[in-house]
């Protein structure tokens, strides 16, 4: 059984069916938030490790922030088989724009920056919803844009693209439980010139409110950055401390005799 | 054995369904992104609207700056410069002296392709002040970029609102069929905006079978009339059906500013001096208020008829503005998907210097709520 991304790819994964090839329609290994920020040199994203099989904790230690070339990051929510496979075919992609830069016309570097990556998964995604077997993920992507001769240029970019091919760029940007945890926190503390410790001290608070309150969430997390240099680079996991002994979640709500709940 | 093996196979399948079913999470290929787009054609210029935020079909907001696939340039060939507009420029003098400090010059931010873009990191420019932007009179909008560079010919601009998805690959196709179109015609000569209306109409009912979510607006100049151009908007639905307005809008919360846009631009047109002390509830009208007397439509001894329905509002630019303003605001207050900002294209076929169409961008802010 093969897999395509490819435009007329016809293999899909198959789910045990007795009526022949049935597609993804609902995803299940499932990472959850990716979260993003624009600061003064670069672009930083941060996700946890935890690839969970319904309500399973599944896989503790997945890496869902990934290089796709040597100033591109992606990082991705949702099936995390779909994700595998969309950082093969963009890391394939890289390759062949490597070996294919022709040094006769003096192309040093012949990569894709992060916004024509973007630019192409908006299109990847989008076909493969029309085909009504889409990849389930939402994506984001981080890098430097680029000017027209093809050097990398001093501006930022963050985009999104989720399952049905919907893009956007913004300075902040969260998937997932974030988009609802996560964003409006991160959109009230942002600023265009955060040095990167605030940057990266925003993401922290942020991951581990998600951890709080986010079910599919963990604490063992990944923190990634593009920078201005051109450098592309992911931490290895580590675990965010925590702090249980808040009072509101200590105490039963209003310190009342009621079911326990917060 | 065999019997054994088919059992499990069969517990592992009920297993397998029974986590599809529990997630209980179908796939749908569309979702409402929400966006309202809006077009006014006037004598001699031409506005297309759009709010700025992006949300995720229910209650989520994905972006408060989303604009590349709400308003874009039916084409995406050389957009060169006619005309660069200088802050002395800009329409002071036409508008009440009090706007005058508050209009707002930076940067142009066309995307190589000819869409708008909003300028992400907010530049060294006036913060935006949220009280100023509540009061309903002009001061409040300010210009964020008037282009410097614009389409050679008179452009023909699309709104589209709906799946993002879609509108941003409706973009790309349209795109795709006007270039091919339009390199097979003499030295540069380019589609007018009946023409970019039709083929519009031809890119949507080509998926009819499985329509693009995009429910769109054309704003152009009409250059067909020998007394100069006037403005020409087109609105549609999903799959094609069009006709040419002189007011309308698509998306999210049409239902709610079409009727409100009608009234404004009906009064707008009645009276031109308005007083607005007086407590006077206006006429009501016993017909369709865009509609033209059949004794109007007749032109001249053995001349053509024109439409039943009036094709352009007879108010000025600066009414224009206002009132789409106005209506925004009514819209933003009821209907959750539409707020944050709106962004304004003005065409303006005025006869300056190069007797080109001259292009305004404005914007002004809504309710972030």
């Amino acid at each position: 059984m093969s897999l395509s991304l490819q435009a007329g790819g016809s293999a899909t994964r198959a789910l045990p069916s007795a009526a022949g090839t049935t597609h993804t329609t609902s995803p299940i290994t499932t990472g959850t938030s990716v979260l993003a920020v624009k600061y003064r040199s670069g672009v930083l994203l941060a996700a946890d490790t935890l690839v969970s099989y319904g309500s399973m904790a599944k896989f503790k230690n997945a890496r869902r922030l990934l290089p796709i070339n040597s100033r591109t990051l992606i990082g991705g929510s949702g099936e995390y088989s779909d994700l595998q496979s969309v950082s093969d075919l963009l890391k394939r992609n890289a390759l062949e724009d490597k070996c294919t830069a022709d040094s006769l016309y003096e192309e040093e570097n012949n990569e894709e920056c992060a916004k024509e990556v973007w630019s192409y998964l908006r299109a990847v995604m989008y076909n493969r919803r029309s085909k009504m077997n889409p990849l389930w993920n939402d994506i984001v992507v981080a890098g430097f844009k680029q000017n027209d001769d093809g050097t990398t240029s001093d501006e930022p970019f963050l985009g999104v693209v989720d399952k049905i091919g919907t893009a956007y760029e913004d300075d902040v940007l969260a998937t997932g439980f974030g988009g609802y945890i996560a964003l409006p926190l991160m959109r009230e503390k942002y600023r265009p010139d955060m040095e990167e410790g605030e940057a990266r001290a925003l993401l922290e608070d942020c991951l581990r409110i998600l951890f709080y309150r986010d079910c599919r969430a963990l604490n063992r997390v990944q923190i990634a950055k593009v920078t201005r240099e051109g450098k592309v680079l992911v931490s290895e996991p580590y675990e965010l401390d925590t702090f249980w002994d808040f009072k509101g979640f200590v105490d039963t709500k209003a310190g009342l005799g009621t079911d326990g709940g917060w | 054995m065999n019997k054994n093996i088919f059992t499990s196979s069969s517990l592992i399948l009920l297993v397998f369904s029974n986590l599809v079913e529990s997630s209980a999470q179908k796939f749908d290929p569309y979702q409402l992104n929400g966006g309202l787009v809006a077009a006014v054609a006037g004598k001699d210029y031409v506005l297309i609207a759009s709010d700025t935020r992006l949300t995720d079909g229910g209650y989520g907001i994905n972006s408060r700056r989303y604009l590349s696939g709400r308003i874009w340039g039916a084409s995406s060939s050389s957009w060169e410069p006619i005309s660069t507009l200088a802050s002395t420029q800009l329409p002071q003098s036409s508008s009440p002296s009090a706007a005058s400090a508050s209009w707002n010059v930076s940067p142009a931010k066309w995307e190589s392709d000819g869409s708008l873009a909003m300028p992400l990191e907010e530049e060294n420019g006036p913060k935006r002040n949220e009280h100023e932007s509540r009061s309903l009179s002009f001061p409040w909008l300010h210009f964020i970029h008037p282009p410097s560079e614009a389409p050679k010919n008179s452009p023909v601009f699309i709104g589209s609102a709906g799946c993002a998805s879609d509108c941003e690959s409706l973009k790309r196709r349209f795109r795709l069929e006007l270039d091919s179109l339009e390199c097979n015609f003499p030295s540069g000569l380019k589609l007018g905006v009946q023409s970019i209306a039709n083929l519009l109409q031809q890119v949507l009912y080509g998926r009819r079978g499985f329509p693009f979510y995009s429910f769109c607006v054309v704003a152009g100049m009409d250059n067909r009339d020998s007394d100069g151009s006037t403005g020409a908007v087109y609105v549609y639905d999903a799959i094609g059906s069009f006709e040419r307005v002189a007011v309308g809008c698509s998306g999210t919360g049409r239902e709610l500013l079409q009727p409100i846009l009608d009234r404004l631009f009906s009064e707008s047109s009645r009276n031109e001096n308005h007083n607005h002390d007086e407590c006077d509830i206006p006429v009501a009208a016993h017909r369709d208020v865009m509609s033209v007397p059949a004794g109007e439509q007749r032109l001249g001894v053995a001349g053509s008829l024109r439409p039943p329905v009036k094709s352009f509002v007879d108010c000025s630019w600066e009414e224009a503005v206002t009132n789409i303003a106005r209506g925004y605001q009514s819209v933003a207050e009821r209907e959750i998907s539409v707020g944050d900002e709106i962004v304004i294209c003005l065409l303006k076929s005025e006869s300056d210097v190069n007797n080109s169409p001259t292009l305004h961008v404005i914007s002004f802010n809504l309710k972030k709520d």
